[in-house]
This record gives C-alpha cells, sequence and structure tokens, in this order.
C-alpha cells in the first residue's frame, strides 16, 4: 500500500474514533434529559428471580412491590395496616378466622378482573410452590370465597401475627389466574422468573439479568396512575459508581448503601438531597454461648457494657441509628415494655480472662458493620480482650446452627423481621429452633411466652408475653440488640414523593415517586 | 502438528478433571449452609431440607461427585442456588459479554504492547516515557484504573458512558452474543459505535498493565535481536531500517511476547471479575461476583472451570502461533 493510502486510512481510523467518543458526549448529555418520564434507580445484585411466591430478598423488593400486590399493605412510614387490595376485613372472636372484602373494580394488568378466586388460586400456588416465603401460610386450614369480592382465610390454630405477614413485603400476592392455567404444568415458575402477572402499577416489559430490568407503566391499573412512565433498573454493583451516576444526574435516588462517610457531601450538595426513615432493621450482637470463654451470662453482660454501646453507636452511624429503646424492633412493642440497659459497667474482671474472640460481620456496601467489628476489638482491647473482627459470606453463618462449637464467637447482624409484629422478631431470633437464632439460644420460658403471645386474641395479653419474652432473652445476653438502624436515602433534590415504610427494607414506592 | 495438538488435548482434558475435582472438593469444604441462605432466612427446616434433597446435597459426597462430573462431561455444571437455573445457561448469557470484553481488550493489549516495545527499541524521543510506563503501568491496579477512567471519561468529560454494554433498547442480542459482531451482522452502525463507546473504559482499564507487560518483554526481546549478527549484516547490506525491523527481527522476537501475551490473558481473566462489577458489564465476572456473594458453589464451579478451559486453549493457540512466526519452534 503506498504511504500515502497508509497515512490517509490512519487519519480516517482517528478521526472515526474521535468522533465516536465525542457525539457520545452529546448523546450522554441527551440522555441525561432524555426522558422527564422515565426514573433511573440502580441495584447493586441481580433480583434471583421476579416470583412472588419463591423471592425472599431485599435487594428488588422495589420492582416486586411495584407490581405486585397483596390484601394488605403498611402505611407509609408507620407499622398501621391498611387494605392494598382488601377494602376491608375482620377477624373473628376465636381468632381463627380472616375475612376480606375486595375493593371494586379491582384487575390484573391484562385487564383480567381480580377476584376473591384470583386470591385463593395465588394463595394456594404459594404453598405448592414451598420456598422461603410459603411459611407464611403455613397455619392456613381452609379458604372460602362465598362471593367475587368476599375472601376468608380459615386458621388451624390462632396466629396473632397473620395480618402482618399479608402486610408484609413478601407477602402472598395477587398473581393473574390467566397466567397460572396457561403455565400450569411448572406452577407458572418458569414464566414468572423474569416476567410480572400482578395487578401493580408497573409491569416487568424487560427482564435482563446482569444488566437490569425496565418497567412500564400497567395502563389497566385501577388505582393511581404513577407519574414516571418508566423505570430503568441497571444492576450496579459499585457503590462509587452509583454515586457518581446520582452525582451527575443518571440516576435518580440510591436507596441503600450509601457510605456514611459520604454523607457529609449530600448535604453539601444542593442538587441532592438526603432523607433518612426508620425502619425495622436492628443490628445485634449474637455471642455464641456455647464457648467456654462466653458461657457466663455475666461475661457476656461485662463484654456488652465495655463496649460501651451508646457511644458505639454513634460512632459507627452518627445520626442515622440510634440506641434501643426495647428487646424488639423500633415499633413493634411498646417501649416501656421489655426495655434494655446499655450503662456502661465494671469490666476489671475481663482483664484476666485472657479471653480471645472472633467477631465475624457479613459484608454490607456500607461497609458500616465492618467499622463496628473494628471499633469492638479496639474497645474490647482497652478490657483485655483479644478479638480479631472477619468477614463471612451469609452461607458460613447459616452453617453455625449445625456446629455451634466451632463456630464464631460473635456475630454482628442487622436482621430485618418480614412483618411489624413481635412474634416475627422473638420467633426467628429467640425461639429454640428460630432460623436466625444463629447459635442455637434455648430458654423453654422464652419460647413458652412467644407460644402463649402468639394465640392471645387480647392484644394486651398477647403484649404482657411478648413483653416477657423480651425480658428474659435479654436477660441472658444472648442476642442483644444494639442500634435501630435508619434507611438511607439519598435522592436527586427534585425528586418528590419519596415515601417508605418501615418493615420494606431499602425500598421506596416508585409509584409515589414524580419530578 | 496432529500429535501435538492430540498430546495437548489429552493434556488438557487431564488438567479439566483435577479442576472438576479440586473445585468440588472446595464445594463440599466451604463451611456453612448455602441451601439456607438460598432459600431464605424464614423459610421452615422442611423447606430447607425439601431443597437439599431437590439439589442432591443430601446425597453422600462420592454419589454427589459422581453426580457433578456427569453433568460436567455432558455440559452442565448444576442448578444455581441464586438464580435456579442450570449453570451452563447461565454461562452462556453472561460468556458472550465477557469475551468481547476479553477480546478487545487483549486486541488492545497486543496492539499496544507491539507499540510501546518497538518505540522503546527504535525511537530514542520515546525511550525514557517508555521507562515510566513499564515501571507505572505494571504498578498500577485495573480496579483503580477503571475508577481514574470513569472519573475523567464520564464524569468530568462526559465524553464515555459509565456502565453496560450499550445504551440502545432494541439492540440486537443473537446470533453470536457478541454485540460489536451481532450490530454488523444486523447492519446497525449506531448500536456498533454505541457498544464500542461502552467498550473504551472497561476495556482500556484492563488492557493497559498486559500491554506493558507484552511491551516490557518485547523491548528486551527486540534488543537482543537487534545484537545478533544476521542483523548486523542485514543492516550492513544496506536494507532499510524499517525492512530489518517489521521483516526480519520483530519476527524474531515475537516468541516471547506472545508466550506473555497467553499469560496475560489469564490474568486479564482474573482482574475480569472486578472491572466487569466497577462498569456493572453483565459478564462471567459479574456474575461470579454475585456468586460469591451468595456462596453460589455451584455458579463459582462453572465459570471456573469454564475460564480453566478458556485458558488451555488460549494457550495452545498461544504455542501454534510462536510456531508459525519461529520456524525454530517445532511442535
Amino acid at each position: 500500500m503506498p504511504n500515502k493510502i497508509r497515512t490517509y486510512v490512519a487519519l480516517s481510523l482517528t478521526a472515526a474514533l474521535l468522533a465516536t467518543a465525542c457525539s457520545g458526549g452529546e448523546e450522554q448529555e441527551n440522555q441525561s434529559v432524555e426522558s422527564d418520564d422515565t426514573l433511573n434507580i440502580a441495584f447493586f445484585a441481580d433480583m434471583a428471580t421476579a416470583d412472588p411466591d419463591i423471592f425472599y430478598d431485599i435487594e428488588g423488593l422495589a420492582v416486586m412491590q411495584s407490581v405486585y400486590e397483596g390484601l394488605l399493605r403498611y402505611a407509609p412510614g408507620g407499622t398501621e395496616i391498611e387494605g392494598e387490595l382488601a377494602e376491608s376485613w375482620e377477624v373473628s372472636e376465636d381468632g381463627l378466622t380472616f375475612t376480606f372484602t375486595l375493593k371494586d373494580d379491582l384487575t390484573y394488568a391484562d385487564g383480567t378482573p381480580l377476584d376473591s378466586e384470583a386470591i385463593q388460586a395465588s394463595f394456594e400456588r404459594r404453598t405448592a410452590v414451598e420456598q422461603g416465603p410459603s411459611y407464611m401460610l403455613a397455619g392456613v386450614d381452609s379458604y372460602e370465597t362465598p362471593d367475587p369480592q368476599t375472601f376468608v382465610v380459615n386458621l388451624k390454630d390462632p396466629d396473632v401475627a397473620f395480618l402482618h405477614y399479608l402486610a408484609s413485603a413478601w407477602s402472598p400476592k395477587a398473581i393473574n389466574p390467566t397466567v397460572l392455567e396457561e403455565n400450569s404444568a411448572d406452577l407458572a415458575q418458569k414464566y414468572l422468573d423474569t416476567q410480572s402477572a400482578g395487578s401493580g402499577p408497573y409491569v416487568i416489559d424487560e427482564f435482563t439479568r446482569g444488566t437490569g430490568y425496565t418497567l412500564t407503566r400497567n395502563d389497566n391499573y385501577w388505582g393511581e396512575e404513577p407519574h414516571f412512565s418508566t423505570v430503568e433498573v441497571a444492576i450496579t454493583p459499585d457503590v462509587s459508581s452509583q454515586i457518581l451516576a446520582l452525582e451527575r444526574g443518571d440516576l435518580e435516588l440510591i436507596p441503600h448503601g450509601f457510605p456514611l462517610a459520604n454523607l457529609p457531601n449530600v448535604e453539601s450538595n444542593d442538587d441532592l438531597a438526603l432523607e433518612q426513615f426508620p425502619s425495622l432493621g436492628t443490628t445485634s450482637l449474637y455471642l455464641n454461648h456455647n464457648k467456654e470463654s462466653l458461657a457466663d451470662a455475666g461475661t457476656r453482660e461485662a463484654l456488652i457494657r465495655a463496649l460501651d454501646i451508646t457511644s458505639l453507636v454513634e460512632e459507627v452511624y452518627g445520626e442515622t441509628a440510634e440506641v434501643p429503646s426495647n428487646a424488639y424492633p423500633a415499633g413493634l412493642l411498646d417501649p416501656s415494655l421489655a426495655p434494655v440497659d446499655y450503662a456502661p459497667g465494671d469490666s476489671s474482671d475481663l482483664s484476666g480472662q485472657g479471653i480471645t474472640l472472633d467477631i465475624v460481620y457479613t459484608p454490607d456496601s456500607s461497609g458500616v458493620q465492618r467499622r463496628l467489628a473494628d471499633l469492638m476489638r479496639q474497645r474490647l482491647a482497652a478490657v483485655g480482650v483479644d478479638a480479631t473482627p472477619r468477614q463471612a459470606q451469609l452461607a458460613e453463618v447459616f452453617g453455625y446452627r449445625d456446629d455451634v462449637a466451632n463456630a464464631a464467637d460473635i456475630y454482628v447482624s442487622t436482621p430485618a423481621p418480614d412483618g411489624a409484629h413481635p412474634d416475627t422478631w422473638g420467633r426467628i431470633v429467640w425461639y429454640t429452633v428460630g432460623p436466625l437464632n444463629f447459635f442455637n439460644y434455648s430458654n423453654p420460658e422464652v419460647d413458652a411466652a412467644l407460644d402463649r403471645g402468639l394465640v392471645e386474641v387480647d392484644p394486651e395479653a398477647a403484649a404482657e408475653d411478648y413483653a416477657e419474652a423480651g425480658e428474659l432473652a435479654t436477660a441472658d445476653w444472648s442476642v442483644v440488640p444494639i442500634a435501630y438502624v435508619s434507611d438511607v436515602v439519598v435522592a436527586q433534590a427534585d425528586l418528590n414523593g419519596v415515601e417508605h415504610v418501615p418493615a420494606y427494607p431499602w425500598t421506596v414506592d416508585l409509584a409515589a415517586l414524580s419530578r | 502438528m496432529a500429535r501435538f495438538l492430540l498430546v495437548r488435548a489429552f493434556g488438557a482434558v487431564g488438567v479439566l478433571l483435577a479442576l472438576v475435582t479440586v473445585v468440588f472438593l472446595l464445594q463440599t469444604a466451604v463451611p456453612g449452609d448455602p441451601v439456607r441462605a438460598s432459600v431464605g432466612v424464614n423459610a421452615s427446616d422442611e423447606v430447607v431440607e425439601a431443597e437439599r434433597e431437590r439439589l442432591g446435597l443430601d446425597e453422600p459426597l462420592p454419589v454427589q461427585y459422581a453426580t457433578y462430573l456427569g453433568q460436567v462431561v455432558r455440559g452442565g455444571f448444576g442448578e444455581s442456588l441464586r438464580t435456579g437455573r442450570d449453570v451452563r445457561d447461565d454461562i452462556g448469557a453472561f460468556l458472550p459479554a465477557t469475551l468481547e470484553l476479553a477480546g478487545f481488550s487483549m486486541l488492545l493489549a497486543v496492539v499496544g504492547g507491539l507499540l510501546i516495545g518497538v518505540l522503546a527499541v527504535v525511537s530514542s524521543r520515546f525511550a525514557t516515557p517508555a521507562r515510566l510506563l513499564f515501571v507505572g503501568g505494571a504498578s498500577v491496579p485495573s480496579f483503580l484504573l477503571a475508577l481514574i477512567f470513569i472519573y475523567i471519561f464520564y464524569f468530568k468529560l462526559s465524553w464515555l458512558p459509565l456502565s453496560g454494554r450499550t445504551s440502545v433498547a432494541d439492540a440486537p442480542e443473537a446470533p453470536t452474543g457478541l454485540l460489536l459482531l451481532d450490530s454488523l451482522l444486523h447492519a446497525r452502525p449506531d448500536v456498533f459505535l454505541d457498544a464500542l463507546r461502552h467498550l473504551i473504559l472497561p476495556g482500556l482499564a484492563l488492557a493497559l498493565v498486559p500491554a506493558v507487560a507484552i511491551g516490557r518483554v518485547l523491548r528486551s526481546s527486540l534488543i537482543e535481536v537487534y545484537r545478533s549478527d544476521y542483523i548486523r549484516t542485514l543492516h550492513a547490506k544496506g536494507l532499510p531500517p524499517r525492512s530489518v525491523l517489521f521483516r526480519h527481527a520483530l519476527r524474531n522476537a515475537l516468541s516471547a511476547p506472545l508466550t506473555m501475551a497467553g499469560l496475560q490473558l489469564g490474568l486479564l481473566l482474573g482482574g475480569v471479575v472486578i472491572v466487569e462489577a466497577i462498569f456493572a458489564w453483565p459478564g462471567i465476572g459479574l456474575y461470579l461476583n454475585q456468586s460469591i456473594a451468595f456462596s453460589d458453589l455451584r455458579a463459582i464451579a462453572g465459570v471456573t472451570l469454564v475460564v480453566g478451559a478458556g485458558y488451555v486453549i488460549v494457550n495452545t493457540l498461544v504455542d501454534l502461533a510462536q510456531a508459525a512466526a519461529d520456524p525454530r519452534i517445532r511442535l
């Protein structure tokens, strides 16, 4: 090839590459103002599935809440239950029969009427699919549908938490019976893995694992039309990338995982707004009483008091958390019942015991649990206790129950109950076979109090039972709640209607947002 | 040649069998209960046990190993705990993005490495900058480069996009899954340019370190070749320097850089895990990243095996390329 031609070719290629980059710049500018009608948010990780009877995660709740609806929900900002698909409901005096009256003119996204039979089919599917959230309906004896707007649930035994399960973020959702019938061979599991069949304000238009999801407005929605016609969810695992995208205006909000150290930058940025909402997330210290060094409740108490919980929480969380008032997550039980007291005490006995501990925490994008474990190490060192923080994956922690003798000494975790009822907490963290009872804590009196509370239809008497369970568990110093953690949402300043429910972690109501 | 390929094929099977065994043993040795983690915190014990049974995790270890080996031989890796799908299908969905990124990065690395290596030898003006690049480039990790590139080219200059493979909603996804290729096959220059723009930052972040390594080895190799008698003879006979370089010296100096390129591809695949997470690039690095967080050992094992197989294949190709470049090498 002659030299001149080679030079021209090289110049042309260079020019084309430069043009690619520069034209992209203009295009990118255009994308930022592309459409006032599109809401851009990001998830740190993929949703495992979009099937409402299998989905049992936190990341992705905003999508599930936008495309599916249940009978009940919690009102924004609190723990009061209100109707979602149900207009009203009644509970029989014996606490066994729940009668729901559906709202008028309910429809699914494809226009199929949403009636009591459709609700029954959805509830039955949850039990048949038999995945994580199926436990919520384990106590159901039978269903009745006396007319299209009346749905009756009969329980085998009273369950005072049942309404809260129906208001939970992972509650049984109404699934389009047409889809269930057309895909009955596998209970529509393949279909619902990546597609929606709900009655919510949005439908899943596109579900691409690893890339993101597109939600579009449900044109047949029976309720108020959402402001944004499209919601684009991008999978962006790196929090730094999310922050840069937010600051550039390519993201509307970061609903969780914002590093606390970066919050001052948000407060000084006029284009961004910081909102803090109470949640049921409660940072707790699990102390492995099966280990010799932690077998004595007095030693466990001395360790907790040596940490100076109040200043520890303030140092780690700043204003985004507070020290618990009682043994339950915020708002589950009257704060005056089952109170906790973590006042620093005499820890001099600890120094001579040669205690060595490993403190395990699970990773979180904000890094707050690592910081907490590090500070605990420092404070314990000051009283002669040699502690070593270590990060572990969730699967390791779930294996502790099978081998408590070789499990960690202390586990730092921030669990949140499925509903805003004390039973949803006590039964998972204190009950002898509770799923979040990592070190097999067992106190028969606690179990008995929880069991009494569950079937006690008188609310005041039930509260006393739960208070007793909380007091007994607190006195054992095995599971120690140390912080009521807020959900911190960072959003564009012009984004309005950021609504949050304490029992729906890391989630804002996408349909309520506007600009 | 045929014998070489046969030996290599047997060797590859041995390596992969060893890898399958190690990966399986790691799955069983890792403490914890991934099934409980996958079905959710509040799932009843009955649900957990039913899931364990369904996945065959309640069987004795030898039975599990035989089952796993059978699945791998048939091209499957079992069901992912996180997605509930066959890991083979998941990898099939995520792999093209990684192949495209890795291929683009290697192209940049090889071209860049050749350029740096040659310029460092033939241009006295470039010698000092090249030395700085060799020291600096080798010591900057790819994740840091990624963050620096994002800050400059996305955040400050708005020249290039932050994440993903494309911004075009109706970009073609078939037949190859390689967006650049598919866009050309569908005559979509808009998608091609957009995909190219999305590739530049992650591609550069991954390519710089291998480029420097290739360039450094090429420079040493070229210097050695230039000292040889036949090069001096060629110069003495009056052959133009450009002909000496491209027709004679470079060809004989390529063996070591090619070996280095093969090694660098392995390292590059390791860097993909972090770079894909930073750029939200939907490849197997991102898939692996999410699977690790979930202790989804079958997915981790599947990716490990696929990457291992890729590494074996690439190194075989490198050997072939070396033989083609240097007639003294006999296979």
